[in-house]
C-alpha cells in the first residue's frame, strides 16, 4: 500500500522536522504532513532562541563557530546552522518605573560573549529548512498544505486523515502539532489536564533600540500589562511582544501604547524602525502530558508540554522519538513496550522535574501600584545568577522575596498588605483567567 | 456566516487550532473556513489576535 508507513508524523516544527530526520537516518519508511505549503516558513509568533551553554532539560547545547553547527552533548545530534545570530545573555525583569532584576552583569558577560552567552536568536526558518532538505534526502515523503481532520487507532495500525481525503496508515504516529494539539484533543488527553487559561500574543519586529540590554529575555511590567522583547536573527533587530489574558483588550493598540506613550519604555523605541513583519499567536495554557503516548501516538514537542519547552526540547523530544520508535520496530514491538524508553526519558527529563509546576494565579498588577513594584524590584542588593532557564528565574526569585519578607513588612507595612492581597485572590483570580479562556477538551 | 478578512489575517493558525468543529484550515497558507462545517460558535471571533475573522 502505498500509503502505509512506520511512522506518519503530524507537524514540521522542530519536533516534528527532527523526528522526520532521525527516524529517516534509521531507515524507517517515514511520512511527515504539514499544514502550511510553505513548511520552515514561520508565521505565527515565535521566538527563534536556541538554548546553548546552559542545561536544560537534562541536555546541553554547545554551538561550533567554525564548523557552523549546534552539537547536542547528551543526545550526541548535530544540527547544522551557519546563518545570522545575534547573542542572548539572560532574562531581565523590568518595573513599571524601569528598575530591573538582572539575571547577571551582561556589559561584563559581553566580553567573552562566545563564552558567557546562554542563548542564540537564529533564523528558525533556515533552521527548519535545513532539516526538511535532510529529511527529503533520507527519504522522508514529504506532505504540505494537507489539514490532518482525524487520527484513529484501528487493531493494527494508526489512520490519519486529510481534509482533501488523503489517508495516512501508520504503525506509529508523531504528534508534533503544537500548543494547541489538536491530536491531544481528539485523544481526550486534555480532561486530565489542568487549564490556566488562554494568552493572544502580537509580535512587532523592530530594527535598532535605546535599551540599555536589550541581548536577553526581557519583560517589562507596565500597569496595561506585561510586554516581552527578545533579539532576532539579523543584525540589530529584535521582537517586542504585548500579551492578553482577556477577551477584551485591543492588543494592536495596546502594542502601539507601549511604543508611543508608555511613560518609561516608550524612549527605548524613539529611534526604532518599525519593520513591516507582524505575528501574532493563540496559546492553551495547560499543565504538560504526564504520559505523552496513547494508541501507538507519542507525542513531542509543544504538543505534550508548553512553550517553556522552547527549541532545545522541541528538538530533543522529537529526536528522542524517532529513535524509540526505530528501536520498537527493530524489536518487533510495535506498542507502549516498544517506546517505553522514550517514556522513562521522558519522565526523567521533563515532566517529573517540571511538570506538576503549578500556575498560580498571581496577579501584581491588579493590586500594586507602579511605584510598589518598583521599590520591590529594588530592593535585591545582589543580582541574580546568569540563566536562561525559566524556572531557575522563578526559584530564585521567589527565595529571594522570601528573605525579604520580614524588612518589607517593617519598611512598607502599605505594600505588605498589598501583597497578602495578592496571594489570597489568587484563586479568584485564577478563576478569572481561566473563565476568559477556551478550554480544548 | 463567519468569514474571515484575509488582509487582517496573520496566518498564526490560532483559529485553526481551538475550532471545535475543524471548521477551519490552512490552504495554500490561507486560513479558510469551511461554511458548510461551521458551527458558528464564534470562537475564532474572540480568539483572533487581530480580529480577523467576522460574522456577516
Amino acid at each position: 500500500m502505498a500509503n502505509k508507513y512506520d511512522v506518519v508524523i503530524v507537524g514540521g516544527g522542530p519536533a516534528g522536522l527532527m523526528a522526520a530526520r532521525t527516524a529517516g537516518e534509521e531507515g524507517l519508511k517515514v511520512a511527515l504532513i504539514e499544514r502550511k505549503k510553505d513548511i520552515p516558513k514561520i508565521h505565527r509568533t515565535c521566538g527563534g532562541a536556541i538554548n546553548i551553554n546552559e542545561s536544560s532539560f537534562g541536555e546541553l547545547v554547545r554551538y561550533d563557530d567554525e564548523k557552523g553547527e549546534f552539537n547536542f552533548q547528551n543526545t550526541g545530534f548535530t544540527i547544522k546552522y551557519d546563518g545570522p545570530y545575534q547573542d542572548i545573555f539572560g532574562f531581565q525583569i523590568y518595573s513599571p518605573g524601569g528598575k530591573r532584576l538582572k539575571f547577571g552583569e551582561f556589559p561584563e558577560l559581553r566580553k567573552d560573549a562566545k563564552k558567557n552567552r546562554l542563548g542564540m536568536a537564529i533564523s528558525k526558518e533556515q533552521l527548519l529548512r535545513t532539516l526538511l532538505e535532510e529529511s527529503e534526502r533520507l527519504g522522508v515523503s514529504i506532505f504540505p498544505n494537507e489539514n490532518v481532520c482525524s487520527v484513529a487507532k484501528n487493531s493494527t495500525e494508526v489512520v490519519v486523515e486529510c481534509e482533501d481525503g488523503g489517508t495516512f496508515t501508520g504503525t506509529f504516529v508523531i504528534a508534533a502539532d503544537g500548543i494547541n494539539s489538536r491530536i491531544a484533543r481528539v485523544f481526550k488527553l486534555n480532561k486530565e489536564r489542568s487549564f490556566f487559561g488562554t494568552t493572544r500574543d502580537i509580535a512587532l519586529v523592530l530594527e535598532g533600540t535605546n535599551c540599555p540590554d536589550p541581548d536577553g529575555f526581557l519583560f517589562m511590567f507596565t500597569p496595561r500589562g506585561v510586554f516581552s522583547m527578545i533579539p532576532l536573527a539579523a543584525k540589530n533587530c529584535y521582537q517586542l511582544t504585548a500579551s492578553l489574558s482577556n477577551k477584551n483588550g485591543k492588543l494592536l493598540d495596546l502594542i502601539n501604547y507601549f511604543l508611543d506613550e508608555d511613560p518609561t519604555f516608550s524612549r527605548w523605541y524613539k529611534d526604532s524602525k518599525i519593520l513591516q513583519h507582524r505575528t501574532a499567536c493563540v496559546v492553551t495554557l495547560m499543565s504538560p502530558l504526564e504520559k505523552p503516548f496513547k494508541d501507538n501516538v507519542l507525542f513531542v514537542g509543544d504538543a505534550c508540554w508548553r512553550r517553556e519547552i522552547s527549541n532545545l526540547g522541541a528538538l530533543c523530544t522529537g529526536w528522542k522519538a524517532g529513535k524509540s520508535i526505530a528501536s520498537a520496530l527493530k524489536e518487533g514491538k510495535p506498542e507502549e513496550e516498544g517506546v517505553n524508553d522514550y517514556l522513562d526519558w521522558y519522565q526523567e527529563h521533563y515532566y517529573g522535574p517540571h511538570g506538576n509546576r503549578k500556575q498560580t494565579g498571581r496577579n501584581f498588577l491588579k493590586y500594586l501600584a507602579p511605584e510598589d513594584i518598583d521599590y520591590l524590584v529594588e530592593m535585591p542588593k545582589q543580582e541574580f545568577d546568569q540563566t536562561m532557564d525559566i524556572f531557575k528565574v522563578v526559584n530564585s526569585i521567589g527565595r529571594t522575596y522570601g528573605d525579604l519578607m520580614t524588612r518589607i513588612y517593617e519598611d512598607r507595612p502599605d505594600v505588605m498588605e498589598k501583597l497578602m492581597k495578592v496571594r489570597e485572590n489568587m484563586e479568584e483570580d485564577m478563576k478569572e483567567q481561566v473563565k476568559c479562556g477556551f478550554r480544548t477538551v | 456566516m463567519v468569514t474571515i478578512n484575509t488582509n487582517e489575517c496573520l496566518v498564526c493558525g490560532g483559529c485553526i487550532d481551538l475550532c471545535p468543529k475543524t471548521a477551519i484550515m490552512m490552504v495554500d497558507d490561507k486560513v479558510t473556513i469551511y461554511p458548510e462545517k461551521c458551527g458558528e460558535c464564534k470562537i475564532c471571533v474572540e480568539v483572533c489576535p487581530v480580529n480577523a475573522p467576522s460574522v456577516a
